[in-house]
């Protein structure tokens, strides 16, 4: 998946996360996140989305992720959502959706 | 209250029935509800307003809770629905206005601190980094420890900046130091910036230690010094003007090495009078001497770039001839300037 603009979704309210994608200059995954459970999950985060983005196959982005406690769907959902606005996508195939 | 009891409202903040109730909401938090406004949004508990924020362009501003519902809570949502309405109109940096007491507040919502008016206010920016990026990109232009600086609208450029740029580099030449000296970014002028720009470029082109640069979103820009551009000479005027020269002594001067800024007395604008005012009281603080110039004087009255366009709005063009440097002549009268030219007839403003 190519990102050709920049794509943001989420909110900053408590258990949700406000995630913003675009393309990263330098071809390769730079994620910078900040979370109010960084301590505790903050690696498991990073993985997490690391994964994701491997499945979506995206190779180059820059993803500022503002934490509110989101539980790993919410990133999952929120990432997606975030990642298909960037590359420009309006139709989903729905059951290729996690 | 539970938080599903929320409404979350767009205001129509040109219709006065709309925006009565938010400009008094704010004022019982000591904060004002700035006219450069082009967003805002209300949360409502039942019919009463918990908590607004605004936007002016990309510069979120009268972020207010309500004591009644204070918490995390609330500016957490009237962020998220200011950044979401930022994004869908394209605006990808972010500014915000803060009093200093809620600065670490916003930093939790992932946005860093530009620069701040101790006690009075605090502009943070999202994404984090940018001042960096472009503070490190204007120190590439570092030429040693002191250096001479200007910052100019240049709306146009005309003799008076030229007399001025000619001071400053003569002062700079005679310690050999360089000039940098700084056109303001911000579109709102009545000369459109890249002609602001090229006009002060042509103008300057025989002055080997004079750098021109471009002010960018950091100095007199709509974020760091928004009441510039609405010419309102009251108090936010005075608060911003100090926000402005608080980043500029802070995260300018230190990138260029710089120890003087020269400026030309205002003989016109309040606004500008009080800018320079405020310069000599906070610059020092940085180690930047503070040299105002006289300005220069053709006849009995002082050249400036305002007088150019009262003679140009009142049909006079051939007597600006003689206040404007033969460069930026050439271009009044040349056939790419018509327009602007007309426009200035045509509209009835200041600036």
């Amino acid at each position: 998946m190519k990102l050709i603009r920049t794509g943001k979704a989420g909110t900053l309210e408590s258990s949700d996360v406000m995630i913003t994608v675009k393309n990263n200059p330098a071809n390769k995954i730079e994620i910078n996140l900040q979370s109010i459970v960084e301590k505790q999950f903050g690696r498991h985060i990073r993985s997490f989305v690391e994964a994701v983005l491997e499945e979506m196959e995206v190779t180059s982005a820059i993803v500022d992720i503002d934490d509110r406690s989101a539980l790993d769907c919410v990133i999952r959902a929120r990432l997606e959502t975030a990642l298909y606005r960037a590359a420009g996508i309006t139709v989903f195939r729905w059951e290729a959706i996690r | 209250m539970a938080e599903y009891d929320y409404t979350v409202e767009t205001i129509q903040y040109d219709i006065s029935s709309e925006r009565k109730p938010v400009e008094e909401f704010l004022r019982r938090l000591h904060l004002s509800y700035d006219a450069d406004v082009t967003y805002t949004i209300v949360v409502k508990a039942g019919k009463e307003i918990a908590a607004t924020g605004s936007m002016a362009g990309n510069v979120l501003k009268c972020i207010g809770v309500s004591p009644d519902y204070q918490g995390q809570t609330l500016t957490n949502t009237v962020v998220s629905k200011l950044e979401m309405e930022a994004y869908y109109q394209g605006i990808d940096h972010l500014f915000l206005f803060s009093k200093p007491g809620n600065r670490d507040k916003f930093m939790g919502l992932g946005f860093q601190p530009v620069g701040e008016y101790p006690g009075e206010v605090v502009l943070l920016e999202k994404p984090a980094g940018r001042v960096e990026e472009w503070t490190a990109e204007l120190s590439r232009a570092r030429t040693g420890d002191h250096s001479t600086s200007l910052v100019m609208n240049c709306n146009p450029f005309t003799r008076g900046h030229r007399y001025l740029v000619e001071q400053a580099a003569a002062k700079a030449a005679s310690e050999s130091e360089d000039v940098h000296l700084f056109v303001v970014h911000e579109d709102r002028s009545l000369f459109p910036r890249n002609v602001r720009f090229q006009l002060v470029r042509n103008g300057n082109s025989d002055l080997p230690n004079v750098h021109v640069h471009s002010g960018g979103p950091y100095i007199i820009s709509s974020a760091t010094f928004p009441t510039y551009f609405i010419r309102d000479a009251g108090e936010a005027t005075r608060i911003h003007a100090g926000l402005d020269l608080h980043i500029y002594g802070s995260r300018i001067a230190p990138a260029l090495g710089i120890t003087r800024r020269m400026v030309g007395q205002e003989p016109y604008c309040p606004v500008t009078r009080a800018y320079n005012r405020a310069m000599s009281g906070i610059l020092p603080q940085y180690g930047v001497e503070v040299e105002e110039i006289p300005r220069l004087e053709i006849g009995t009255r002082a050249v400036s770039a305002s007088v150019v366009r009262d003679m140009i709005r009142a049909g006079r063009l051939q007597e600006v001839r003689e206040l404007v440097p033969e460069t930026t002549w050439e271009y009044l009268t040349s056939p790419s300037a018509a327009p602007v030219l007309e426009r200035i007839q045509r509209e009835d403003r200041r600036h």
